[in-house]
């Protein structure tokens, strides 16, 4: 069997596979769905309040000045990614992961 | 979010749905699995790359499924869960679908069944790096950079990681092959 009839094949079977999926799960695809486009609707998003974002940030940096030990003061600084990033939510941790993706994409778009 | 853009995406997410959820199901092999990682996925999606242009959707939303099904796996590993091949060779109380008897189901549809079978079976025993990139290249047609990034390696590995998996795809099913 050649690569071209074997890729051929395959694809077929796995297309029908798709295809005759059960209604029960194609409706918990499709409410999964919905619930994703609703989620995107109902999501507040910073970019709502751009003054409280900020306002968060400048409050976090006081504090995080304010606070530093005296010690601490002649060490080398640290930036604020350094800083912050420990505190991030397990969510915001894997979207720092996929950043470079996101970028990596917008440079193949402009390239394109 | 504009409402051309929720169609836009709602599209993309109904023309993706049903090869995420296979893919997922083959890489874990449990169906109520592969819905909760193709669930997460959706979400992760719309609600943080719904604003990009809809031509990186699907890198982006593969990228983000394989993710899920990487992080399933480490979690089964944690909890000291023994490995399960995928689906039916191993998952013997999970029923893919609701399906008539054998005896009257038709011959072409049995055969159909049987060779879906024989490829996840095939699938099931690749590497799982292998069996994410053949069916991200092959079925899901990405190219080679968007597979890689995919999947979290280089372009080369895409390549030899592909090679790796035709030729035991070859092997194991030349035998009974239709």
């Amino acid at each position: 069997m050649n690569d071209d009839r074997l890729v051929g094949d395959l694809r077929q079977v796995l297309d029908d596979s798709a295809a005759e999926l059960d209604e029960l799960t194609l409706a918990g695809l499709k409410a999964a769905r919905l619930r994703a486009l609703d989620a995107t609707h109902a999501r507040p998003g910073y970019g709502r309040w751009p003054w409280l974002a900020g306002a968060l940030a400048s409050v976090i940096a006081v504090a995080l000045v304010l606070t530093e030990p005296e010690a601490g003061r002649d060490a080398e600084p640290a930036t604020m990614a350094a800083v912050a990033e420990p505190a991030l939510p397990v969510d915001d941790l894997e979207l720092m992961s996929e950043l470079d993706f996101v970028i990596w994409l917008a440079e193949t778009e402009t390239t394109l | 979010m504009a409402a051309a853009n929720r169609d836009e995406l709602n599209r993309f997410l109904a023309s993706v749905e049903r090869q995420a959820l296979r893919i997922a199901e083959i890489n874990l092999g449990n169906r109520d699995d592969a819905l909760d990682a193709v669930q997460d996925a959706m979400l992760k999606l719309a609600t943080r790359y719904a604003k990009r242009p809809g031509s990186e959707w699907k890198p982006l939303f593969y990228r983000i499924l394989n993710n899920r099904i990487t992080d399933t796996h480490r979690q089964r590993t944690r909890s000291r869960k023994v490995f399960q091949p995928p689906r039916s060779s191993f998952d013997e109380d999970w029923q893919p679908e609701a399906q008539a008897p054998a005896s009257v189901q038709p011959q072409g549809q049995l055969e159909r069944r049987a060779a879906m079978e024989r490829l996840d079976s095939a699938l099931a025993e690749l590497p799982m790096r292998q069996r994410q990139v053949f069916l991200l290249r092959i079925w899901e047609g990405l190219d080679v950079a968007q597979t890689a990034r995919a999947v979290g390696c280089g372009s080369g590995s895409v390549k030899t990681h592909l090679s790796r998996a035709m030729a035991a795809l070859r092997g194991k099913l030349q035998e009974n092959w239709p």
